[in-house]
């Protein structure tokens, strides 16, 4: 299986360089393509706290994204990725990030299909980019998205400044991946990942679509991008309730509340500083337990506002440093992790980052970011470079390091992590 | 319009640098809109050459608040990469970035105009659509450059942030076409110097130089800016220079 995948990957890279990324396959179709083919190698430094977790991690994965445009306003694009994990089978995954039509007119637009969005305008934690569910047996801390089954219109009224509305309807609930045992970031609750065993709050305890609104506009003679947005759905990270209430160390299962948000995203330039902020309102719909078994309601303010500034020609000509900071914070903030409902782990935090630019050929960058909880003293770094090699290929090395006493983010204290990622780009 | 704007050229005798200048940048105007594919070759000392390929999309507009939209073929990493500028002559431009990988519209800064454009001896400012009030001019004399007769003017940047401290252009006295720049940097060294060539008059009667060489005179290293499949008047319209279309690979 491993075998053939890879050959397949191979096969397709072959072509890649023969289609050279577009190809004409007739007067009004054009097919455009680009993709990756790569490896990641995951190194933990500390000592695991079971005898089950992998100290490494190894992964291949190749991606290939299609994009079919017409010569009318209508394309179709079909972005799949596969990894393998050699040491841990809940890796081995095929995602199809999106496969979806899009019809655009000037004055509306319609994409149906597995959808990936992005509502984020922030660097560190974002607080509106919640519409996709996420892959947390990834990375705990970086997670990727999961693509969801939508259908997103939007509405451009004629007007001085650009205003779009937005309507979305996901029909299906994507389940998030909590990671198993295996995987460092295990919450040790031997979780049952099993989609017949997830409970829903809904009527019938079934999952139902969900639905989301947002209006984007300039404001103040267009010095900020402003999003405005609602959403009727389910939180994305479950609660976790007994597979038999008699008897806990049966496991696990996922139970999925109904919540309201809404809140705003900005972004804009203001003298020399890029500001951005998201703020989201959380409300549950109906009454929740909490981890002490409380019957709670929860309705919390999270935000993330921040800023970045850059120092063109810093020390050497054409070589910058590009400064961030953020801070993330929530109404909640204060409370213990079992006084909450799921996993909130960043609530009063701020971010720091420093990004150095050799704006060279190979876009070679050094990132030094950190995060701080002022009132815990927690603490988590990360050291990461990247650079373009010969052209066509990338390399990403990262170091994360976790200085963590307090809950939730304690259990994870293990999780240092050296990175290496090698990709071929065509 | 052909017609007219040679006409205009012959027939102004400018006085002052400000005056070639001006004329000069009415050679650049009246192109309504403009599709053209750039091959930029980057050369280093000991001239390995790397290639980049980039598609322009560009709308006329009034005092020249022109949109644009680049978008970055290739290196593959980065395809799809789109740059999108609304062009502010009496402040700073406004800019954002379409960063595929992350699916995301970000607001860069556009205050970075001495920083290298791709990583390329190009800055930022030498491909910004300069307009008249972002300078001082001062008309040095004449002179002859490979053959022709040529305005000196030096140029002085009036708006912050810009890497030089003077620019020498080289106006063709017969079209007013730039023929050649020198510029000095704020230590006051001569740091590059550009070379256009390849000029071509376009139907809307713009006239465009195909073939841009930056060099820079303290590195030796050398960026090429090569113009094709160069379409003015094509019928773009200016609520497609929008952050949505960002998204979209260009056809």
């Amino acid at each position: 299986m491993k075998t053939s995948i890879c050959l397949l990957l191979i096969s397709a890279l072959q072509y890649a360089n023969v289609f050279a990324q577009n190809l004409q396959l007739s007067e009004s179709t054009n097919l455009c393509f680009r993709g990756k083919i790569g490896f990641e190698h995951w190194h933990f430094p500390r000592k695991a706290p079971t005898s089950a977790m992998n100290n490494y991690l190894a992964r291949p994965s190749g991606q290939l994204d299609l994009t079919l445009q017409f010569k009318a306003p209508f394309e179709v694009r079909c972005n799949q990725r596969i990894e393998l994990g050699f040491n841990n089978a809940n890796q081995n995954k095929w995602q199809v990030e999106d496969l979806y039509f899009d019809y655009f007119q000037s004055w509306f637009e319609a994409r149906g299909g597995y959808q990936t969005f992005s509502w984020k305008t922030v660097e560190s934690v974002s607080q509106a980019d919640f519409l996709n569910q996420i892959d947390l047996e990834y990375d705990l801390f970086k997670p990727r998205k999961l693509s969801e089954l939508s259908l997103r219109l939007r509405f451009i009224p004629a007007s001085d400044v650009e205003q779009v509305i937005e309507i979305y309807y996901m029909p299906r609930f994507r389940p998030a991946r909590i990671p198993g045992n295996k995987n460092r970031f295990s919450f040790g609750l031997n979780i049952d990942n099993n989609e017949a065993s997830h409970l829903y709050q809904s009527p019938g305890k079934q999952w139902r679509p969900q639905i989301a609104a947002s209006y984007q506009r300039p404001l103040f003679e267009q010095l900020l991008d402003a999003r405005f947005f609602y959403f009727n759905g389910y939180n994305k990270f479950p609660g976790f309730t007994p597979l038999n209430p008699n008897n806990p160390l049966n496991g696990f299962a996922h139970y999925y509340h109904l919540i309201h948000k809404s809140g705003f995203t900005f972004q804009g330039e203001m003298n020399a500083l890029l500001v951005k902020g998201e703020a989201v309102l959380t409300a549950y719909q109906k009454n929740v337990s909490n981890q002490r078994g409380q019957t709670i309601k929860p309705r919390y303010m999270a935000y993330t506002l921040g800023f970045e500034h850059t120092y063109y020609n810093a020390f050497v000509d054409n070589q910058d440093v590009g400064l961030i900071f953020e801070l993330i914070g929530d109404t909640d903030a204060g409370k213990s992790a079992d006084e909450l409902e799921g996993f909130r782990p960043f609530q009063s935090h701020l971010f720091g980052g420093l990004r150095y630019a050799f704006n060279n050929i190979g876009d070679r960058s050094v990132l030094l970011g950190g995060f701080l909880n002022y009132r815990e003293g927690d603490m988590i770094f990360s050291l990461e470079y990247s650079e373009r090699l010969a052209e066509t290929f990338t390399i990403y090395l990262s170091y994360r390091d976790l200085f963590v006493n307090t809950p939730p983010l304690d259990q994870f204290f293990h999780t240092d992590r050296f990175m290496l990622e090698l990709q071929y780009h065509f | 319009m052909f017609f007219i704007i040679c006409a205009f050229i012959v027939l102004t005798n400018p006085e002052t640098g400000r005056d070639v200048a001006g004329l000069a940048q009415k050679t650049q105007r009246g192109f309504v809109d403009e599709s053209v594919m750039t091959t930029m070759y980057l050369i280093n000392a000991r001239q390995d050459t790397v290639v980049r390929n980039l598609k322009n999309l560009t709308i006329e507009r009034a005092n020249s608040e022109d949109y644009s939209i680049i978008q970055f073929l290739n290196p593959p990493d980065v395809r799809g990469t789109s740059l999108l500028t609304y062009q502010n002559p009496r402040g700073d431009d406004q800019q954002w970035l379409y960063l595929p990988e992350l699916r995301r519209v970000k607001k860069i800064s556009s205050r970075n105009k001495s920083g290298a454009f791709m990583g390329s001896e190009f800055a930022y400012e030498d491909i910004s659509n300069n307009t008249l009030d972002r300078f001082e001019y001062h008309l040095l004399g004449e002179e002859m450059y490979e053959n022709r007769l040529c305005y000196i003017v030096e140029r002085k940047p009036l708006y912050e942030n810009s890497g030089y401290l003077k620019i020498k252009t080289w106006y063709d006295k017969k079209n007013c076409l730039i023929r050649r720049a020198e510029y000095t940097d704020r230590k006051n060294s001569l740091l590059k110097a550009l070379t256009l060539s390849d000029w071509q008059q376009y139907e809307t009667g713009t006239w465009r130089a195909n073939s841009m060489r930056m060099e820079n005179l303290q590195t030796h290293k050398i960026s090429l800016l090569r113009f094709t499949n160069r379409l003015m008047k094509i019928g773009l319209q200016e609520n497609s220079f929008n952050k949505r279309n960002l998204q979209r690979l260009l056809n």
